[in-house]
């Protein structure tokens, strides 16, 4: 199907990575997956800068993005994000392995556009992320201005 | 012009004492305690005595008690100075002994200078005293150690009691990282357990042996336990400091929910269900509603094995202001001698082979009825079944009976 958006998916863990690249591969409803192993890698893809120096096209139509991170957490790159002109329209969802409560509170404050904590059961893990991708990459628009 | 006697163990507040009224030609007689002053008294028959509460040797109502016995100082005017904490201990106490008038401590020149000139005018006024009797008088001195005392113990006991709440607040600081821990880094090995376990059954379960394909099966169904397992500890932990947000709720609602939500489970059951109007409360909404879930899916699970399951939910007669609600099924029951054990967190009756549980849901169901300041007990014998009831506060008026509420306008 053309012109569907990427992900950009931010997790530390492998295990957790495989299984969304899995799910969204089989699915057919993503384009590009893009894997950033911690938030800083992620702000690096997304101000073009080391590995991600020479990178070209479009911004991601949704940032898959873990909370529980090394060197900078998910809520600071949501921060950052939101924070910058020409970032903050690009829809985020938490994908996160802990239901905490606070945290709920924190991003939707921060102006995440989703929490969601990823399922055991691998039917309703591969259920859930087709969802996500499905809106994201197909049905949403995103405004015209995000330069990422 | 006057002559006044100044009692007072601090010579810096005699001094002031002095230094404020000696340039007004007052003539100012210092003692240093109730003694000397009783002597001076006795000495320089002074027009006004201004004594301080608490002296050593003896205090200052044992002197105003003494000095009121004799005749000449029946009606001198008498000043206690008193601090501001026992202000009013001060004057009623002091007030018995007839004292007249009252400094606070600190006090501004002014203030001192108003309450000595006030008293002055108002000796020729003053009726006589009665003395105060001898027991109050000899009780007073012990009264006021007494209150001093309790004072002492009870700033001791406030300072254990803030050290407490603030070990209290690192240790529920440190539970919560690690529950966060347990949240985050035990949920995702289980996961993956669960889920590559999946995908193996998908794409190769036909290449497994029969035995194999078992084996398989046994670690997906264990995974999943597993799974469940930390959910439902996250979930009781959440209830150790949630907030309960107060609304209308209606019990048939949540009821109806619960039922179509545990579609599922009820696939290939033959279960007879006796559901009675239940009235609204006033509670939280989602805590209500797990709490309900959890017994009706317990009396689902437990009534598994007869071939013609009931599940009756309904209200029984309440004493007072609670509603209570009850969840009976006709399934495996329990032994009444354990009845105490059912809302301990991890404690079974079942082994879990038997059926499925991992002993968190009554005690989640106990923690949202503490929160809403209700009860929770069970009844049940062995094979006859279980009954679990629910009594909580109904709330306002307002809330309980909505419909004559709408009727009346």
């Amino acid at each position: 199907m053309p012109n569907q958006g990427n992900v950009l998916l931010v997790d530390d863990n492998a295990g957790d990575r495989e299984l969304v690249q899995l799910s969204l591969q089989d699915s057919h409803c993503a384009g590009e997956i893009v894997v950033a192993r911690d938030g800083a890698e992620a702000l690096d893809f997304l101000y073009r800068r080391g590995d991600f120096s020479e990178r070209t096209g479009p911004p991601p139509a949704i940032i898959l993005l873990d909370i529980k991170m090394p060197r900078v957490n998910g809520i600071e790159v949501l921060g950052k994000i939101r924070s910058d002109p020409q970032l903050r329209l690009i829809p985020v969802v938490m994908l996160t392995s802990s239901p905490q409560g606070r945290d709920v509170e924190v991003c939707y404050r921060m102006g995440a556009n989703g929490y969601v904590v990823k399922p055991f059961d691998f039917a309703q893990f591969t259920a859930t992320t087709r969802t996500i991708a499905q809106f994201w990459c197909s049905l949403n628009e995103i405004p015209s201005g995000v330069v990422a | 012009m006057a002559t006044i006697l100044i009692v007072d163990d601090d010579p810096q507040t005699r001094q002031l004492y002095v230094s404020l009224l000696s340039p007004l030609g007052h003539k100012v007689i210092e003692a240093s305690d109730g003694e000397k002053g009783i002597r001076a008294a006795t000495e320089s028959h002074p027009a006004l005595v201004i004594s301080d509460v608490l002296m050593p040797n003896i205090s200052g109502y044992e002197f105003v008690s003494r000095l009121r016995q004799l005749p000449q100082f029946a009606t001198v005017p008498f000043i206690f100075q008193s601090a501001s904490l026992f202000d009013h201990q001060t004057r009623a106490l002091g007030a018995t002994c007839g004292v007249t008038h009252f400094i606070p401590k600190p006090s501004e020149p002014e203030t001192i200078l108003e309450v000595v000139h006030s008293a002055l005018g108002s000796s020729a006024q003053l009726p006589p005293a009665a003395p105060a009797p001898p027991t109050v008088t000899e009780h007073i001195p012990w009264l006021l150690d007494a209150v001093y005392e309790r004072s002492r113990e009870l700033e001791a006991v406030n300072h254990t009691l803030e050290q407490r709440l603030s070990e209290l607040a690192a240790t529920n600081q440190e539970l919560e990282a690690f529950t966060y821990t347990v949240a985050h880094d035990l949920r995702a090995p289980v996961r993956h357990i669960s889920a590559f376990g999946e995908l193996l059954s998908q794409k190769f379960s036909h290449a497994l042996p029969d035995d194999g394909r078992m084996l398989l099966n046994r670690i997906l169904r264990a995974s999943h336990q597993m799974g469940v397992l930390v959910d439902d500890l996250l979930r009781f932990s959440r209830l150790g400091r949630v907030q309960i947000q107060r609304n209308r709720v209606d019990l048939n609602r949540i009821v109806q929910a619960v039922r179509l939500d545990l579609k599922p489970d009820l696939e290939g059951r033959d279960i007879d269900w006796q559901i009675q109007e239940l009235p609204e409360i006033e509670g939280d909404q989602s805590l209500l509603y797990q709490a309900i879930a959890n017994l009706v899916s317990n009396a689902v699970k437990y009534s598994q094995r007869q071939p013609h399951a009931q599940i009756e939910i309904g209200t029984s007669e309440s004493g007072g202001e609670n509603t209570v609600i009850f969840v009976r099924d006709n399934g495996a029951g329990f032994e009444m001698e354990y009845a105490a054990k059912l809302f301990q967190v991890f404690e079974r009756l079942h082994a879990a082979e038997e059926y499925e549980g991992n002993g968190i849901g009554l005690a989640i169901v106990k923690r949202i009825v503490d929160h809403h300041g209700g009860r929770v007990w069970a009844e049940g014998s062995p094979g006859k079944g279980a009954t679990f009831y629910l009594s909580l506060p109904a709330g306002k008026g307002e809330y309980a009976k909505p419909r004559e509420r709408a009727a009346g306008r």
